[in-house]
Formats: structure tokens, C-alpha cells, sequence
């Protein structure tokens, strides 16, 4: 069954394992090159030249979290939906194999192989991350597409993907109409995901003086208010207390203001990992369970 | 032969169309309530600037992913047209009827292509009136702003059209419908890279200006600063000879003191129009390149 499973979908993993192997490798020379630019630099120099460093690849690493859509099309999709389409499912059903172990097999073989390869893709992007560490390019909790390409979360969003792909392909049972509908739920969890992430655990509230511009580091930003003199939280300061934009900051500290944020410290990084794979495993084990009743209930 | 594509396609037709409406009515009722915010704005510019970026931010952030709407139009409007045919073997059928394959594919590309291009285009107008609520303030730019370019005005009509060819074109050549739909996935991709990382700057020659940051004219595609020394030569930032050790606080006062000046290399905002119909010819000139091959390819065989 293992030997169906990768003859059936071999395409697709030399695809994925070249694309990944390609990008790995532009991610390294990049890595390598941009740990020898900024050798010996500090101060405004280094954040200059890391930037510029940045830059060149900002474009694409701002659209990897929409990269696992493409495994839910590639190779989610078609499990099932191109077997009933063409009517292979007849001839495959009917074998020694019971179709749930059938079913099962595809499942688990294709899931890991795609969780590896998400894995893979976030450490990879966690290590080109790293080297831009003690600037904000080197964000990796702060930055909400970094966030979705690094550490355990890539494998989850990737698995995810796969599966809402599968499941589509159950449900639907024809491709073009479940590559569709898994674009769009895909998009859907991801937009939710990026407005609520937030929301994983209860942010931690820092007060700081109003005139201090506060060098924050990589933390989940959650809000912020103000302080009032009488110590009171307030949305906004007082209207028309300070109208000059210029000197705004000093003249609400001067008026006894204090900043407030909501955020979620740099070290929840992996708390928050886990809390965003553990949502999206489970999401992927109900998708799971869809395609395997429908499945198994299925008459051939 | 126009019953047949209507018949066959209708179901990518009328969810296009669907959610066409709904972002066209969302931005319409967005777009209607900026305008009475606008109209309560404080006299604060500061203030002014606040409001109305809280209201642009929010949609903006899904605006940002409308230059790869076009991939979808490849994917689900191109690629079957021809791959399906020949995967499914229908094709025997369609191409031994009294309408010839060249009629057939030529009505199917050309009802479709319009379609498509009439769909981007009615997209680039509404996120033009969208952006229009926000008059004269940076919010509204949309040739300074790479992503919004290519989703205002003509060219995203042509980025459509060229999408829906692209899946076309790949799937009559390659004649399966996934194998197709990943090539177009792949060759948009690296376009669309390519146009916005590089390729918009070699339109036209970039106008120089001296001045200081605040001196950018509004709406402008900046290609690069430099900075010019008291004795006339230029140089980029990141080779200054002074000032290489300052903090970000001090830079600027840094390079005032040494009597550097500025330099900025930009498009200005009334090259918006040429700049649209260049990007907007060349992606006619590889549409056109991608339907002669599609149409090679199937009278030939």
C-alpha cells in the first residue's frame, strides 16, 4: 500500500522536495551572504545593511503562510476526488485492501511526508531568520507571516492544508470544485487565524512613560490605552489637549500621561506555537474523520 | 459555439461574478461610509492622518493580495479549458463536430479572455473609487504603492486576461489538467516577482531630485536615494565615507553636519498612465505569444 501511495503521487513529491531543495539553497547563499555583510558592523550601519539585506526577499517571505494552499490543491485534492472522477475508485475498492486501510494509508503516508516537508521549510526559514537576529528583520513572534513559516506551526499549516484538500475532495468529489472550496476555507482560517492570534492567552500589560519611544523587541503587540493623570485607562487622551503633532508625545507626558501596551512577551514564541498547532491539529483531525466517513459510507 | 462555452464554464463564470459583487458591494458600502468620515474629519493633520488610517488598514491588508487574484482566474478558468478536454478524452468528440478545432478553440479563448478581462478590469475600477474615498492623502496612492498598481486602472484588466491564458496556453501544451495548473502557478509567480521587484523601474527613466525626504512628491515610485557631498560626487547610503558609525538618532543631523545633501531617483505621479499602458502592452504582447502557442499546439496535433 506504502508503494501505491508514493507511485501514485510520486510528481508531486519530486516537485515539492526540488522547490524545497531550490529555496532552501537560495535561503542559505542569502544567509551566508548576509552573515558576511553585517561582520564587524554595528549601530545604524548594521540596521542599514540588514535592511537592504531584507529587502531582497521580504516580497516572497511575506507570502509563505499562503504557500500550504498549494499542497491542499496538489496534493490534498486529488486523493479522492480524482479517483471518483475517473472512476478508478471502482477497481481500487474492490482489492484485497478494505478501503478504510486504503484510505488510512494515503492519509498518514502523504500526511507525514507533508508534515516533514513543512517542518523542513520552517526550520529553514527560522535559520535565514536568525540571521538578522538583534534587529527587527529578525523578528520571528512580532512578524505575523514569519510567525506561520517557522518552528511547529509550518508543519501544522502544512498538514492542515493537505487535509482540507482531501476532505474537499471527499465531500465534493470532483477536483476543480474541491480545489476551489479548499482555497477559500484555507484563506478564511488563515485571515481568522492572523486577527485572533492574539487572543492565545491573556496579554501582559506594560506602562511606560509617554515621551519614551519604547524599543520593544519581538513581541505580539495586543493593544494599547493611555494612562490618565488620575489613573484611569483611557482609549485616547483628552481632545485638544495636545494639537501640535510634532511635540505630541512630550506634551501628553508632561500632562501626566502614561503609555499603556498589550502585548505578549518575545519568550511565549513556542507557547504560542504549539497553542496555533494544536487548533490547527485539530481542525485537521475532524477533516480527517469527514473523509474517512464518507469514505467508508460510500457505497462503490 | 458561445452556448457551448457558457454551457461548459458557467459555474467559474457565476462565482467570479459572485464575489465580484460581494467585495464590489463591500467596498461600495466602505467607500460611502468613508466619505462621511471624511467629512467629520478634525482640522489636525496629525489627528486626520490617524482616523483615516485606522480606516484604510483593515481592508487594505486584503487588498494587498488582489495582484494574485489573476492566478485563480489561470487555475480555474484557464487550465481546463484544453487540459480537461484531452484528460477526459472529450476532446475526440469536440474537435470531430461541423465547428472546427480552430473555431472551437478560438470562440472558447475569446469569450473566456473578454470575460476575464472585463472581470479584472471591473475589479481595477473598484478599487479605484475605493481608494478615491481617501482624496489627497498618501492612503489614496496607487502608483507609489507597487501591490495597489497592478490591481487599479487597465493593467489589472490585462493581468487577468493574461492569467486566464497563462492556464490556457499550459494546459493545451502539457495536456493534464494538474501538471498545468502547477506550471501556472510557477510561471505567474516568478512574473509577478519579477514585475514588482524589478521590472516596473525600467519602464522609463527615473527623474532625479534634490531635497531632503520631506521634498518626495506625493505618489511618487521611488527608486533610490543618494546622498551628494559638498564637493558633487554622489553616493549610495550604504557607501557614505562619513557617518558610518552613527546611531539612527543621529544619522541624518550626522549627515547635515558634514553638508551632505540629498538625492532621490522617482517616477512622478503623472507617469501612472504611461506606466500603466507599458505594463499593460507587454502583458498583451505575452497574452497573444501564449494563444498562438495554445492554438499550435491543438491544430497540430
Amino acid at each position: 500500500m506504502f508503494w501505491l501511495t508514493i507511485r501514485q503521487h510520486r510528481m508531486q513529491l519530486v516537485v515539492t522536495a526540488a522547490l524545497l531543495a531550490a529555496f532552501g539553497l537560495v535561503l542559505l547563499v542569502h544567509g551566508i551572504g548576509t552573515r558576511s555583510a553585517a561582520a564587524g558592523l554595528t549601530g545604524e550601519d548594521l540596521t542599514q545593511v540588514l535592511g537592504e539585506r531584507h529587502q531582497m526577499l521580504a516580497l516572497v517571505i511575506g507570502v509563505l503562510p499562503v504557500v500550504p494552499v498549494l499542497v491542499g490543491l496538489f496534493w490534498g485534492a486529488p486523493v479522492l476526488a480524482r479517483e471518483i472522477e475517473r472512476g478508478t475508485h471502482v477497481m481500487v475498492w474492490t482489492q484485497s485492501v478494505p478501503r478504510r486501510r486504503w484510505l488510512l494509508t494515503k492519509l498518514a503516508g502523504l500526511g507525514l511526508l507533508v508534515t516533514l516537508a513543512g517542518l523542513a521549510l520552517g526550520a529553514m526559514v527560522s535559520a535565514w531568520t536568525a540571521t538578522f537576529e538583534g534587529t527587527r528583520f529578525g523578528y520571528r513572534f512580532g512578524d505575523t507571516a514569519v510567525f506561520a513559516s517557522t518552528g511547529v506551526a509550518a508543519g501544522a499549516w502544512w498538514l492542515f492544508a493537505f487535509m482540507l484538500g482531501v476532505a474537499g475532495g471527499a465531500v465534493l468529489r470532483r477536483m476543480l470544485p474541491a480545489m476551489a472550496v479548499s482555497i477559500a476555507v484555507f484563506l478564511l482560517v488563515l485571515l481568522g487565524v492572523f486577527l485572533y492570534r492574539g487572543d492565545y492567552a491573556a496579554p501582559e500589560r506594560v506602562v511606560s512613560p509617554a515621551d519614551l519611544a519604547s524599543e520593544s523587541g519581538d513581541i505580539l503587540p495586543a493593544g494599547g490605552a493611555w494612562l490618565d493623570p488620575a489613573g484611569k485607562e483611557v482609549a485616547d487622551v483628552e481632545e485638544g489637549l495636545c494639537p501640535e503633532r510634532a511635540t505630541f508625545y512630550k506634551c501628553v507626558a508632561d500632562n501626566g500621561y502614561q503609555s499603556v501596551s498589550y502585548l505578549h512577551p518575545a519568550d511565549r514564541y513556542w507557547r504560542f506555537q504549539w497553542t496555533e498547532a494544536g487548533i490547527l491539529l485539530v481542525a485537521t483531525v475532524l477533516l480527517a474523520g469527514v473523509a474517512y466517513q464518507r469514505v467508508a459510507r460510500r457505497s462503490v | 459555439m458561445f452556448w457551448l462555452t457558457w454551457r461548459q464554464h458557467r459555474m467559474q463564470v457565476l462565482v467570479t461574478a459572485a464575489l465580484l459583487l460581494g467585495a464590489g458591494v463591500y467596498l461600495l458600502v466602505h467607500g460611502l461610509r468613508n466619505a462621511d468620515m471624511v467629512a467629520a474629519l478634525p482640522a489636525d493633520p496629525g489627528e486626520r492622518e490617524r482616523i483615516m488610517g485606522e480606516r484604510f488598514r483593515p481592508v487594505y491588508q486584503v487588498l494587498t493580495w488582489l495582484p494574485w487574484a489573476p492566478l485563480l482566474v489561470g487555475l480555474f478558468w484557464g487550465a481546463p479549458v484544453v487540459a480537461r478536454e484531452y484528460e477526459r478524452g472529450t476532446y475526440r468528440l469536440a474537435w470531430t463536430q461541423s465547428v472546427t478545432r480552430h473555431r472551437w478553440l478560438a470562440t472558447k479563448l475569446a469569450w473566456l479572455g473578454l470575460l476575464a478581462a472585463l472581470a479584472g478590469l471591473a475589479v481595477g475600477m473598484m478599487v479605484d473609487a475605493w481608494l478615491a474615498t481617501f482624496a489627497d492623502t498618501r492612503f489614496a496612492d496607487r502608483f507609489g504603492n507597487p501591490t495597489v498598481f497592478g490591481s487599479t486602472g487597465v493593467v489589472s484588466g490585462a493581468w487577468w486576461l493574461f492569467a486566464f491564458m497563462l492556464g490556457a496556453a499550459t494546459g493545451a501544451v502539457l495536456r493534464r489538467l494538474l501538471p498545468a495548473m502547477a506550471v501556472t502557478v510557477a510561471v505567474f509567480t516568478a512574473l509577478l516577482f519579477g514585475v514588482i521587484g524589478f521590472g516596473r523601474d525600467l519602464y522609463a527613466e527615473p527623474v532625479r531630485i534634490a531635497g531632503g525626504f520631506d521634498e518626495v512628491p506625493r505618489d511618487a515610485m521611488v527608486e533610490e536615494y543618494g546622498w551628494v557631498s559638498p564637493d558633487g560626487t554622489e553616493y549610495l547610503t550604504a557607501d557614505l565615507p562619513v557617518c558610518q558609525s552613527a546611531d539612527r538618532t543621529e544619522y541624518l543631523d550626522c549627515l547635515a553636519e558634514e553638508r551632505f545633501s540629498q538625492a532621490i531617483y522617482l517616477h512622478p505621479a503623472d507617469r501612472y498612465w504611461r506606466f500603466q499602458w507599458t505594463e499593460t502592452a507587454l502583458l498583451l504582447v505575452v497574452t497573444a505569444a501564449l494563444a498562438a502557442a495554445a492554438g499550435y499546439r491543438v491544430t497540430r496535433r
